[in-house]
């Protein structure tokens, strides 16, 4: 176990090279540049050609890549260009509220997911299934923007049980922290949990099909033994890499969530970074998402041999 | 005969009532209190002499002052400078400063912190965007603590429009921006912290130099980006005031306000326009500019893009600045733009490529409005959708495009010279028609050593006929911004340059009732 979790974390250094090499590259394939971005309206020649010497944009591409690899190596990411601060203290800031509301929304749609799964799955072609099914279906439909004005407008407006926007910190005040994450975690987890819905269903159908049930319910174990000890289990493994990677995948920003309910995390500073071509930004914010990303599958995979020990990771 | 007493007392009464029946209750401003602000953005850094988008503007109106400011008409209006005079050759400009005016960080003004903030604005290294703006100052010389000469290199007459907040702050001297945090400043309001995209945090200036003000404790910027998030958060009471609201909701917002909020529409000097590459075929041939101009109907641009909430615009300024021309209005005429096409050879109209800011929904609204109108005439526009960066490269930098919509918030445009000497003179970096017209030229320069109003009015409107005789920038829209605010915030109204705080008013004034 101990040289599986080794060798992973050791895979890093490969993928983090090759996710550098690429973002530096590709971000610096879009047309325009920091300056460009940074000068608006007012683009005076000299103050550009100060401006590109202060960013370092006057030095060679290979130059600046390998300036800036060198002070990753001294677990430096580099000052922003649009914010003028460390990108590690900022991102520092940003992630943590991200991994906040991407682990809650995860939490809310396992929370309705699991659940609609099993009950569509259990009484499959009875009205239980159809509601699950069309509930997956408007979860998958409705876009991300337009169910989180809905709910702000419902939740917030005119039942007032929820505010509108806004982060609190659960280290400063939990309750109001929770408050303020009830409607970006539901609008967020509701979709996620349309997918995981489906997936759930079918996992439990092809799993609920299987011999070895046929026989649990031949030996007269009770139906809800069967299911929840017998085939829940079984079914999950699907259920649990998708979570895995969507949860991974939440990490790299949930931008449209972030900004409808004005909330500070990793991916609108990511596209704030992209609208700046704030290169330091967009470089160090990419890097730390594929050590999550990465870390995430990790645990994934140890994941699997607590829920099937048959499954041996070595 | 004697009235009863009775009668005599209801006939008073009477006559009270009827004489004055509406006279308010003066209400005194309340001392205190939080004040949170809706803002559509949150701009990075905070460098008053280097950071220039308008969403930083408005802030740097909280924490700094100009030698001169603007009052709630647009009228120059002293403010760190008392007084000032021009020499005989009007070539020295000596102000006076306020006494007694403190710093955030406790030190006093003087002769010596003006002196470094004009020559840190001015400095290549602060990288200052608008460093062309100082080109005219040869030196700033310290005369006294409490007087200042600066030295010009010409007759340069708007220069006092230089002078104000949005040009240069003064800040103390040797002091900078550092990781984000902005320099101190003279403002009714003090920086405490900035926490990228959840909320800027200033308080209360006690030793500010208007004595009484402000009268809030505490400034809290809250960034909501969605239009509609924003109004929502100032129904709900989680803002006293919303910078902007869904431009939709506006007509009837104003016609009946939700519980509790007021809303009102600003005056701005945010103006719209297409420009027109006056050296690329076939916007080279004046002709097709003109017959452009005249293919448009900017009425239906200005309810379109804007809903209505603005005014169709022929300069830069709108009829309530008092930089308002009195320039020959020109109408949409489709039959007078077909046959310029003709008479131009394109009597079959053509094909053109309009770079359009994503980023701005009402530039976009207005490329997509003018390509339904320029169809009218044959002429097929293809959009090319670009971000900021992209869009600053291809169009302002290498101006790479035939036409274009483009459009700005105004608070550097604050003289004639601004708006049109930077737009129109032939070798200005900002031209970016690359328009020339010798005519024009002169008159500009004409404008820059006339001080003279009534004179400058004069030639500044020889010079927007001229211009929009030639089309190498077509004015649309001068927009309004609808404010809402709590009825429970006192105090405020927008001002002519759509400031924050500026002379005379703004959230320096504002209190919260409690």
């Amino acid at each position: 176990m101990l040289s599986f979790i080794v060798r992973r974390v050791a895979s890093l250094v490969p993928v983090l090279l090759i996710v550098s090499l690429m973002v530096f590259t590709i971000f610096r394939m879009i047309p325009g540049d920091p300056v460009d971005a940074f000068l608006g309206m007012e683009q005076d020649p000299q103050v550009r050609s100060t401006l590109r010497t202060q960013f370092g944009l006057d030095k060679p591409l290979p130059v600046q890549y390998l300036y800036w690899l060198n002070n990753i190596l001294h677990g430096n990411l580099g000052k922003s260009l649009s914010v003028q601060k460390n990108v590690l203290q900022l991102l520092s800031e940003k992630i943590p509220n991200t991994i906040y509301l991407a682990c809650s929304s995860i939490f809310v749609s396992i929370l309705i997911a699991v659940p609609a799964g099993i009950v569509a799955a259990t009484r499959r072609k009875k009205p239980e299934d159809y509601a699950a099914m069309t509930f997956a279906l408007l979860g998958i439909s409705i876009p991300g923007f337009w169910l989180g004005i809905m709910f702000i407008l419902i939740f917030s407006l005119y039942l007032g049980w929820f505010p509108s926007m806004g982060f609190v910190s659960p280290f400063e005040d939990p309750l109001r922290s929770l408050w303020h994450l009830a409607l970006p975690a539901f609008s967020l987890g509701w979709l996620q949990a349309a997918i995981l819905t489906r997936l759930t269903r079918s996992s439990m159908l092809d799993v609920l099909s299987r011999e070895y049930v046929r026989t649990a319910r031949a030996q007269g174990h009770p139906e809800g033994r069967v299911v929840f000890r017998y085939a829940l289990k079984n079914a999950l493994i699907p259920v649990v890499t998708v979570v895995g990677l969507r949860l991974a995948a939440l990490l790299g920003g949930t931008i449209v969530i972030e900004q409808i309910f004005s909330w500070p995390g990793v991916g609108l500073l990511l596209l704030q970074g992209i609208y700046a071509r704030d290169y330091p930004l967009v470089q160090g914010a990419v890097l730390i998402i594929a050590v999550g990303f990465v870390l995430i599958n990790l645990l994934v995979d140890m994941a699997y041999q607590l829920i099937d020990p048959r499954i041996r990771i070595s | 005969m004697r009235f009863p007493r009775k009668l005599c007392r209801l006939l008073l009464a009477i006559f009270f009532v009827a004489a004055f029946p509406v006279l308010p209750q003066a209400q005194t401003p309340q001392m205190g209190g939080k004040l949170i602000l809706g803002m559509r953005m949150d701009p990075p850094a905070m460098d008053p002499h280097r950071d220039q988008f308008s969403e930083q503007f408005k802030r740097f109106s909280f924490l700094y002052n100009g030698l001169l400011d603007y009052d709630k008409e647009g009228h120059l209006v002293p403010s760190l400078a008392t007084s000032w005079k021009y020499s005989a050759d009007q070539k020295e400009l000596t102000l006076k400063l306020r006494p007694g005016v403190k710093f955030h960080n406790g030190k006093e003004l003087k002769g010596g912190d003006v002196k470094y903030s004009l020559d840190r604005v001015r400095d290549k290294k602060t990288a200052s965007p608008l460093i062309r703006d100082f080109s005219s100052i040869q030196d700033v010389q310290v005369v006294d603590d409490a007087t200042v000469k600066i030295i010009l290199k010409e007759v340069y007459s708007p220069f006092l429009s230089k002078l104000t907040l949005y040009y240069c702050s003064i800040i103390p001297a040797g002091t900078e921006a550092k990781e984000g945090t902005p320099p101190p400043g003279t403002g009714p309001f003090q920086f405490i912290e900035h926490k990228m995209n959840d909320y800027m945090k200033l308080k209360k200036f006690p030793q500010y130099w208007e004595k009484g003000l402000p009268y809030v404790d505490e400034i809290i910027f809250k960034p909501i980006v969605e239009d509609t998030v924003r109004y929502t958060a100032l129904r709900t009471g989680e803002i006293h005031w919303a910078n902007t609201i869904p431009f939709p909701d506006v007509e009837r917002a104003l016609k009946n306000p939700p519980k509790d909020v007021v809303v009102q529409e600003g005056p701005t000097q945010s103006v719209f326009y297409f420009i027109l590459n006056s050296t690329k075929p076939p916007f080279n041939n004046f002709k097709v500019r003109q017959a452009i101009a005249l293919a448009l109907d900017k009425k239906e641009i200005v309810a379109g893009a804007v809903w209505g909430r603005g005014e169709v615009a022929d300069q830069a300024f709108g009829k309530a600045h008092p930089y308002h021309l009195p320039v020959k209005p020109q109408d949409q005429d489709l039959n007078k733009a077909r046959a310029l096409l003709s008479e131009a050879g394109f009597s079959k109209g053509f094909k053109v490529t309009l770079p359009a800011l994503t980023a701005h929904s009402l530039l976009l609204e207005m490329a997509k409005i003018a390509q339904a109108q320029l169809k009218k005439v044959g002429i097929e526009v293809e959009l090319q959708l670009l971000d900021g960066a992209a869009f600053n490269q291809q169009v302002l930098v290498k101006k790479d495009f035939s036409i274009t919509t483009m459009g700005d918030a105004g608070e550097t445009r604050n003289d004639f010279d601004d708006a049109y000497y930077r737009a129109f003179f032939s070798t200005s970096p900002y031209n970016f028609a690359r328009y020339s017209n010798p005519a024009v030229d002169g008159w500009l320069q004409e404008g820059r050593r006339t001080f003279d109003l009534e004179k400058r009015k004069k030639i500044y409107t020889q010079v927007m006929d001229q211009v929009n005789q030639d089309a190498p920038v077509i004015y649309a829209i001068i927009r309004t911004i609808p404010y809402a605010w709590r009825t429970s915030l006192k105090g405020w109204e927008p001002n002519a340059t759509s400031a924050l705080c500026y002379s005379g008013g703004g959230f320096s004034r504002a209190w919260l009732e409690r």
